[in-house]
C-alpha cells in the first residue's frame, strides 16, 4: 500500500511537476504583492482536468515553494514578500548588509527545507490525533497567541521599549481603519469612502519596509550608494550546515511552533514565524544580539513559516477545516476529484493522499537542489546592481504589487503613504518591525479579544478568558516574554555590582 | 494603467473583429467578470465554474478582474460603477449586497445593477458539536428560552447569510442567544466543533465536508439532496428563508441586445449538465433563477433584512 503510493509519487512526470511547482512557487513568493494563493488559484482551472494525483502536487508544491521564496527579498532588500517573511528580515537584513547575503539565504534554504519536511512528516503521522488537538484552540487561545505575537515588539525593541510600543501602537491604530469587525461599522474612515475598505496588508508592508528604506539609502551620500558586498563567503554552506547542527534545538522547536500554529485555522504563516523568532531568541544565551544579524533568527523565522505547510494541512484533511486560504484552496481541488475529508482518505484503496504527501514531502527536499543552483544564484545577483539604479527598480515593482493587490490605485496610495510616514518614524527612532507587528496581528487581536468577550458575557464570567488550560499556559508565556528583558537588565546590574567593588580593590 | 488596458482591449477588440466577419452581434470583446473577494474564495470557485462551461458553450472565456475589500463591498461598488456596454459583469453574494446600502458599507443601491440571474444557492445549516446536549432544534430553543442569551452561535462575518440566519432564527422562534462573529466559514466551523460556542451557523455546503458535528435544521424550503436526513426549520415550526446565494449582475441601463446575450448565455450555462455536476462537485446546489424574478427577490429581500436588523438594533 504504502509502496504504491511511492511509486505513484517519484513516477518521472510526477516528479517533472513537483519540480516545476516548487520554482513556480518559489518566484511568485519572490514577488511582493503575490501570494500563494493567487498562484494556486489561478492554476485551478488547469488542474481539474488532470489527473488527481497530479493536479494535487502542482498546488502542494507551489504552495511550498511559495513559502520559501519569500525569503529572498526579505534579506537582500528588507521586503518582507509575504507577512510571513517579516521576521525573516529582522536578522536576515543586518546579515546582507554585513556581507553575509550568502549565509542568510543558505540558512533560509536550509531551514525551509528542514521545516518543510517535518511540517509533511508530522502531517502523515498523526494527521488525525493532532486534528483533534487543533479544535481545542477557541477564541480565547488565538487571541492569547496573538498578544504572545505582539511581545515580540518589547524583545524587538530592547533599550527603547518606549518607541517600540508606541510603534506597535500605531500599526494597531492602522490595522483598525476600516470596518469593524463586530458591528461592520466604519471607523477612523473620516468620510472617505476608500478608507472604508480598510488599510490592505500588503500595499502597507511594502510602504513601510521598502519605500521607507528606499528613501532612508537616498540619505547617504553618493559614495555609499554602493551595494553591500555579497562576500565570496566560501565557507558560507559549511557554516550554516554546522549552525543547523549545533542548533538542532532551534530547528525542531521552530519546526514544532510552525506545525502547531499552522493547523489553527485562520492563524496562519505570520504568526507561526513570529513566535518562532521570539522564543528562538529568548531562549537564546546572548539574545540581545538577535536584531543585528544572528543566524538563528533567520533560521527560526523560515524553519516555522514553512512547517506551517504541513500543519495547515492536518485539519483540512483530517476534518476538512481548512488551516488557511491555501489549505482551502487545495481543499477545494480534492473535493473537485471527489476525494472526501477524513481518515477515510488513507484508507480508501486509491493511495492518492498518502502519495499526495510523499509527493508535498519530495516537494519540501526538491527545494534544497533547485534553490541552491537556480534560485539563490539568480537572486544574488541583485546584490550586484547599484544602488542608483536598485531602488526606482524596487519602487517600481513594488507599486506594481501593490497595484495588483486592489486593483486600483489606492494600493498604492496606502503604499505611498506609509512609506513617507514609515521614513518620518524611522527618523524619530521608531522602526518598521513593530508597527509591522502591529498590522499583521492587530486585527486577529482585536477579532478573537471581541469573540472572547461575547462568550464571556453569555457565560457570565470574564474568567473563561483566562481559567482553560492552554489559556493558562499561553498567559504564562506571554509573562514570561514581557519579563525576560527586564529580568536579564536585572541579572547584569547584580553582575555589574557585583564586579565593582573587585575592580575597586584593584586599583 | 486603464488607458493602457483600454488600448489593449481595443487593439484586441480590432483584431478581433477582423477575424470574425460577422463583427456586429454582441459580443466584440473579452467580457469582464469583476470579483469582489480574493482569489481563490469561494466566488471565485463558483465564477471559474461559469467560466468553463461558458468557455463551451461560447467559446469565449472571460477576464478576470479581483476587487477585494469591505466584505465585497468595494468590488460590488466597481461594477455598479463600470460602464453599461455589457462587457463588466460581476458575480456577487446574496444576501451581501442586499444589506451593505441599509448597513452604511457601500455606496452603491440596489438600482445600479440590471440583474442578470442567479446561478446557485446554499442554504444554512444550524450545526452543533458532537458532544451537544441538543439533538433536536426543538430542545436547542427550550434551552434558549429558558436562559436567554446564554447560548452562544458562531457565525462568518456580519451582516453575512449567516447573521441574518441567526436573527431570522431568533425572531421566529422568539428567543435570544449570544451571536459570536468569526472571520471565515472553516473558522466558524472549527469553532462549532471544537466545541467552543453552543451552536453555529454556516453553509450546507461547508457542513457536509465536515468530519465532526450534526445539524439541527437547514433553512431551505425543502430537504437538501447533500443532505437528505437533516429535516428543515419549516417541519420544525420555524419559519425560515435564508441562503447564501452567487448571482451576475451588470452596471444598471445594458443595451437590450447585450442583456439578453447575457442572460440567456447564463441561463444555458447554469442549467448544463457539466455545470450541475461541477456545483454538486463542491456541494453547491445550482439554480437557475432568471433576471427579472432575481430582481423582484433582491428587492422584498432587502426590506426583510432591514427590518430584522433595525429590530436587533444593528442598524439605524
Amino acid at each position: 500500500m504504502l509502496i504504491d503510493s511511492i511509486i505513484m509519487a517519484v513516477h518521472p512526470s510526477v516528479l517533472l511537476l513537483i519540480a516545476l511547482g516548487t520554482v513556480f512557487g518559489a518566484i511568485i513568493g519572490a514577488l511582493p504583492g503575490f501570494s500563494s494563493v493567487m498562484a494556486i488559484s489561478l492554476l485551478l482551472p488547469v488542474v481539474y482536468p488532470m489527473d488527481p494525483l497530479l493536479g494535487l502536487l502542482v498546488l502542494g508544491s507551489i504552495y511550498m515553494g511559495a513559502m520559501y521564496g519569500d525569503a529572498n527579498a526579505a534579506i537582500l532588500l528588507n521586503i518582507p514578500g509575504t507577512a510571513s517573511a517579516l521576521p525573516t528580515t529582522f536578522d536576515g537584513f543586518p546579515m546582507a548588509q554585513q556581507g553575509r547575503a550568502r549565509e542568510a539565504m543558505l540558512a533560509a534554504l536550509a531551514g525551509s527545507v528542514f521545516g518543510g519536511a517535518v511540517g509533511v512528516l508530522v502531517l502523515m503521522m498523526t494527521f488525525g490525533v493532532l486534528a483533534e488537538f487543533s479544535l481545542r484552540f477557541g477564541p480565547q487561545e488565538y487571541f492569547w497567541l496573538t498578544v504572545l505575537g505582539l511581545t515580540t515588539i518589547a524583545a524587538l525593541s530592547e533599550g527603547n521599549l518606549v518607541k517600540g510600543l508606541a510603534g506597535g501602537g500605531l500599526g494597531i491604530a492602522i490595522s483598525m481603519i476600516g470596518l469593524d469587525p463586530y458591528w461592520g461599522m466604519p471607523r477612523f474612515t473620516f468620510d472617505a469612502p476608500p478608507l472604508v475598505a480598510g488599510i490592505h496588508l500588503i500595499p502597507a508592508l511594502l510602504g513601510l519596509f521598502c519605500v521607507a528604506q528606499v528613501l532612508s539609502s537616498l540619505e547617504s551620500p553618493a559614495g555609499d550608494r554602493r551595494p553591500p558586498e555579497v562576500g565570496r563567503q566560501k565557507d558560507a554552506l559549511r557554516k550554516v550546515l554546522g549552525t543547523m547542527v549545533r542548533r538542532w534545538d532551534v530547528m525542531v522547536r521552530s519546526s514544532a511552533i510552525g506545525v502547531l500554529i499552522g493547523m489553527l485555522p485562520g492563524a496562519g504563516g505570520p504568526i507561526a514565524s513570529t513566535i518562532s523568532y521570539n522564543e528562538t531568541r529568548r531562549w537564546d544565551r546572548d539574545s540581545r544580539s538577535f536584531g543585528t544579524g544572528r543566524v538563528e533568527g533567520v533560521f527560526a523565522s523560515e524553519t516555522a513559516n514553512n512547517a506551517m505547510v504541513g500543519g495547515s494541512l492536518i485539519p483540512m484533511m483530517a476534518l476538512g477545516i481548512p488551516g488557511n486560504v491555501n489549505a482551502a484552496v487545495i481543499l477545494g481541488a480534492l473535493l473537485s476529484f471527489g476525494m472526501r475529508p477524513g481518515m477515510s482518505l488513507i484508507s480508501d484503496g486509491t493511495g492518492i493522499a498518502t502519495a499526495f504527501m510523499i509527493g508535498l514531502l519530495i516537494s519540501s527536499l526538491l527545494l534544497a537542489p533547485l534553490a541552491y543552483f537556480i534560485i539563490i544564484r539568480l537572486s544574488i545577483l541583485v546584490l550586484r546592481v547599484p544602488r542608483t539604479y536598485l531602488a526606482p527598480t524596487i519602487l517600481i515593482f513594488a507599486s506594481v504589487g501593490a497595484y495588483s493587490v486592489t486593483n486600483s490605485s489606492y494600493g498604492v496610495a496606502i503604499m505611498a503613504a506609509l512609506g513617507i510616514g514609515g521614513y518620518a518614524l524611522r527618523r524619530i527612532g521608531i522602526h518598521a518591525a513593530p508597527v509591522g507587528l502591529g498590522l499583521i496581528l492587530g486585527p486577529i487581536a482585536e477579532r478573537e479579544f471581541t469573540s472572547s468577550l461575547l462568550i464571556a458575557q453569555a457565560q457570565g464570567s470574564y474568567w473563561t478568558l483566562v481559567m482553560r488550560p492552554i489559556s493558562l499556559v499561553l498567559v504564562a508565556l506571554c509573562l514570561l516574554s514581557i519579563m525576560t528583558p527586564l529580568l536579564l537588565s536585572m541579572r547584569d546590574r547584580m553582575r555589574k555590582r557585583r564586579l565593582a567593588p573587585d575592580s575597586e580593590k584593584q586599583q | 494603467m486603464s488607458r493602457l488596458i483600454k488600448t489593449i482591449g481595443v487593439a484586441a477588440a480590432l483584431i478581433g473583429a477582423s477575424v470574425v466577419q460577422a463583427a456586429a452581434e454582441f459580443p466584440e470583446q473579452q467580457i469582464t467578470m469583476i470579483v469582489p473577494f480574493g482569489a481563490g474564495g469561494g466566488s471565485d470557485r463558483v465564477a471559474r465554474t461559469i467560466d468553463r462551461f461558458w468557455q463551451e458553450e461560447t467559446g469565449q472565456s472571460f477576464n478576470f478582474q479581483y476587487q477585494p475589500g469591505a466584505s465585497g463591498a468595494v468590488g460590488t461598488d466597481a461594477i455598479a460603477r463600470a460602464e453599461p456596454d455589457g462587457y463588466t459583469v460581476g458575480i456577487v453574494n446574496l444576501p451581501n449586497m442586499i444589506v451593505q446600502p441599509v448597513s452604511g458599507s457601500a455606496s452603491f443601491a440596489l438600482d445600479d445593477f440590471d440583474y442578470i440571474g442567479r446561478v446557485n444557492s446554499d442554504p444554512m445549516v444550524l450545526m452543533v458539536p458532537d458532544g451537544s446536549p441538543f439533538n433536536t432544534l426543538e430542545e436547542f430553543i427550550a434551552a434558549a428560552k429558558e436562559m436567554p442569551n446564554t447560548l452562544t452561535i458562531a457565525i462568518t462575518g456580519t451582516f453575512g447569510a449567516g447573521q441574518l440566519a441567526a436573527l431570522q432564527m431568533m425572531d421566529a422562534a422568539d428567543i435570544e442567544a449570544t451571536l459570536v462573529p468569526t472571520q471565515g466559514g472553516a473558522n466558524t466551523a472549527a469553532r462549532i466543533a471544537g466545541g467552543h460556542v453552543s451552536a453555529g451557523i454556516i453553509g450546507l455546503g461547508l457542513f457536509t465536508n465536515q468530519e465532526t458535528g450534526r445539524a439541527l435544521a437547514v433553512s431551505s424550503a425543502e430537504r437538501s439532496d447533500f443532505a437528505p436526513d437533516v429535516p428543515t426549520f419549516d417541519e420544525q415550526g420555524v419559519t425560515m428563508d435564508m441562503a447564501l446565494a452567487r448571482v451576475i449582475v451588470a452596471p444598471d441601463g445594458l443595451p437590450e441586445e447585450a442583456l439578453t446575450y447575457l442572460r440567456d448565455t447564463l441561463q444555458e450555462v447554469t442549467e448544463s449538465q457539466g455545470f450541475i455536476e461541477a456545483s454538486r462537485e463542491q456541494s453547491l446546489g445550482a439554480v437557475w433563477q432568471d433576471g427579472d424574478a432575481l430582481e423582484d427577490a433582491v428587492m422584498s429581500g432587502q426590506e426583510q433584512a432591514a427590518r430584522l436588523l433595525r429590530q436587533y438594533g444593528l442598524i439605524e
